[in-house]
């Protein structure tokens, strides 16, 4: 993304606007929300505990760090989604390296995929519940199933689409079955598993919302659904937005994850021309 | 003999196929320890069939290859393999990707680390060992593809027009470096060409493939190398050939399966 922002960037040589324009843009927003809640506030044009004002959100979240619980909320968040996207994502690859390798497994595989892939996970957050309880597990096992499927997806395509001639001389230099799996083939699917995760983290995050916000005592899902009990609305917004904070920093980690691992990688449109 | 091609038949249609077409019939071939022999023939004519004969990625319908006696049976590090496509894995540097043969077969990581840097050297892309492939111009990449067959000390190395991707000077530069390695390291080689000119200046015996499938003839090279393309002797060894292949190509129908049903 930041790539297509930069040449977008280069390419109308304006270097520096279009960073201006976007901090302006962001700052603009807050001020506009700002001033409107606190317009509303004065004149009444609808009842003001609807919009509460950024400052009262921030105000809630300097209370809730008061009270010693907001930590608690976001680490429970983030180490729910990162046990739940990581088994997802493992078992997605291990499924997807045996399938992919193999005609007869994708041949029974794919009709079940059919089957399932079409519904929506979070069509199946009761059924969960029903089997694994109401602890931990069934939002683990929740979030890991919403992460598995495009991840399967992805790697299924990556490890079909590994090139043969690759597999080939890695024999000829004297590889065995296991080293070809772990130095050709999985680094040659590498690229695309990740690009599965990243489809699947946007979904993984949804669906730690929704677990959290059936049946669990803490984390910020639970926080919008406590708020919304006692209708305190700045709550509602800070949880809200502290997902998106929490989101933002996963991607920017797999992000930086993904530029370590592909150095060897380049091309796309940023690498078309040199300007 | 380091590699006995046997007898070979070849074909990709399906055994139970009433009328197949038979890429290989009856090829026999030695090579001695230490030699270069070519493969020359028309495009489709069988090479790259017959080298993957060699390598153990298809399998004969019929005859056998012996590499040192032992019958090949798939792919293995005694035959090493260098491309057209090259093939380098692109997740790995210059050095890893050498590094791979001696790595994979449990060469301590010391002495691998030793012995790549020696083929490093060998090949003249001191240097460049922390490059990925990507980075490389193609001349530089098949060096890489031949310095990361060598490193596995095959019995055999095989190479399907290795240069065949390359621009002429580049092409002509690679010529003499395989010549030069080959001197230095001695393995015994089968490479395949389309290029008189090529096979001539590389090779001690050149077997000439035709059309049929079957093998045209073999021809010694017995210059001195390194070899000047515009002496008497060398254009002599350039038209011979040029005249095995032509007859050759003017037969070239006899591939149409149609041309088989008397046999
Ligand atoms: N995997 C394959 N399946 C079917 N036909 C093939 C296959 N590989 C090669 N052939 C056929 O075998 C013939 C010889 O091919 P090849 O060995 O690649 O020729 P060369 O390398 O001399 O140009 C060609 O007619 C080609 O179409
Ligand atoms: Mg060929």
């Amino acid at each position: 993304m930041q790539d297509v922002a930069q040449v977008w960037r280069l390419r109308r040589g304006q270097p520096l606007a279009v960073d201006t324009t976007r901090w302006v843009t962001i700052a603009t927003f807050f001020l506009g929300w700002q001033a409107l809640a606190v317009y509303n506030a004065a004149h009444q044009v609808f009842n003001p505990v609807f919009l509460p004002s950024p400052a009262m959100v921030l105000g809630a979240g300097r209370d809730l760090l008061r009270a010693g619980v907001l930590y608690l909320h976001i680490l429970q968040s983030a180490w729910r989604l990162l046990i739940g996207f990581s088994l997802g994502t493992v078992a997605a690859v291990l499924v997807g390296i045996l399938v992919g390798r193999s005609r007869r497994l994708e041949s029974i595989a794919a009709p079940l995929l059919d089957l399932v892939g079409p519904i929506p996970p979070f069509a199946l957050l009761p059924v969960f519940i029903i089997w694994f309880g109401v602890g931990e597990l069934p939002k683990l096992v929740f979030i890991a199933y919403a992460t598995f499927l495009p991840v399967l997806a992805y790697t299924v395509d990556g490890v079909k689409s590994v090139n043969p001639l690759l597999i080939r001389s890695a024999y000829s230099l004297g590889a065995s079955e296991m080293q070809i799996f772990r130095r050709v083939v999985l680094k040659s699917a590498l690229p695309n598993i990740f690009v599965g995760m990243r489809v699947s983290l946007a979904l993984s995050f949804s669906a730690l919302v929704v677990a959290e916000m059936i049946g669990a005592d803490a984390g910020l899902g639970y926080l919008i659904i406590d708020s919304r009990n006692f209708f305190r609305m700045a709550n509602m917004f800070l949880a809200a937005s502290l997902i998106g904070v929490e989101y933002t920093l996963f991607s920017l980690l797999l992000g930086r994850v993904e530029a370590r691992l592909f150095r060897w990688r380049k091309g796309g449109y940023a690498h078309a021309l040199e300007r | 003999m380091k590699l006995a091609i046997e007898d070979v038949y070849k074909s990709f249609d399906p055994p139970t196929a009433s009328h197949r077409r038979f890429v290989l019939r009856g090829v026999t071939l030695q090579a001695a320890q230490g030699e270069f022999i070519s493969l020359l023939g028309h495009s489709g004519c069988g090479k790259s069939t017959l080298l993957n004969l060699i390598a153990g990625y298809i399998r004969p319908d019929r005859g056998q290859i012996l590499i040192d006696g032992m019958r090949v049976d798939g792919p293995g590090a005694d035959r090493g393999v260098v491309f057209q496509e090259y093939a380098l894995f692109p997740w790995y540097t210059v050095h890893e990707n050498i590094a791979f043969g001696p790595r994979v077969r449990g060469v301590p990581a010391g002495a691998a680390r030793e012995m790549t840097q020696r083929y490093i050297a060998l090949v003249g892309l001191t240097g460049f060992e922390h490059v990925y492939p990507d980075a490389l111009s193609g001349g530089m990449k098949q060096r890489v593809g031949i310095a990361r067959a060598l490193a596995n000390e095959p019995i055999v190395l095989l190479m399907d027009e290795p240069f065949g991707a390359l621009d002429a000077l580049t092409r002509e530069a690679m010529r003499q470096e395989l010549l030069r390695i080959w001197l230095q390291v001695r393995p015994t080689v089968v490479f395949v060409t389309h290029s008189i000119a090529e096979a001539v200046a590389l090779s001690d015996r050149i077997a000439v493939m035709s059309l049929r499938g079957t093998l045209e003839g073999i021809m010694p090279v017995e210059l001195p190398r390194p070899r000047d393309p515009h002496t008497p002797q060398f254009l002599g060894h350039v038209k011979t050939l040029e005249q095995m292949l032509t007859l050759n190509g003017t037969s070239s129908h006899a591939r149409d399966p149609v041309a088989y049903r008397g046999e």
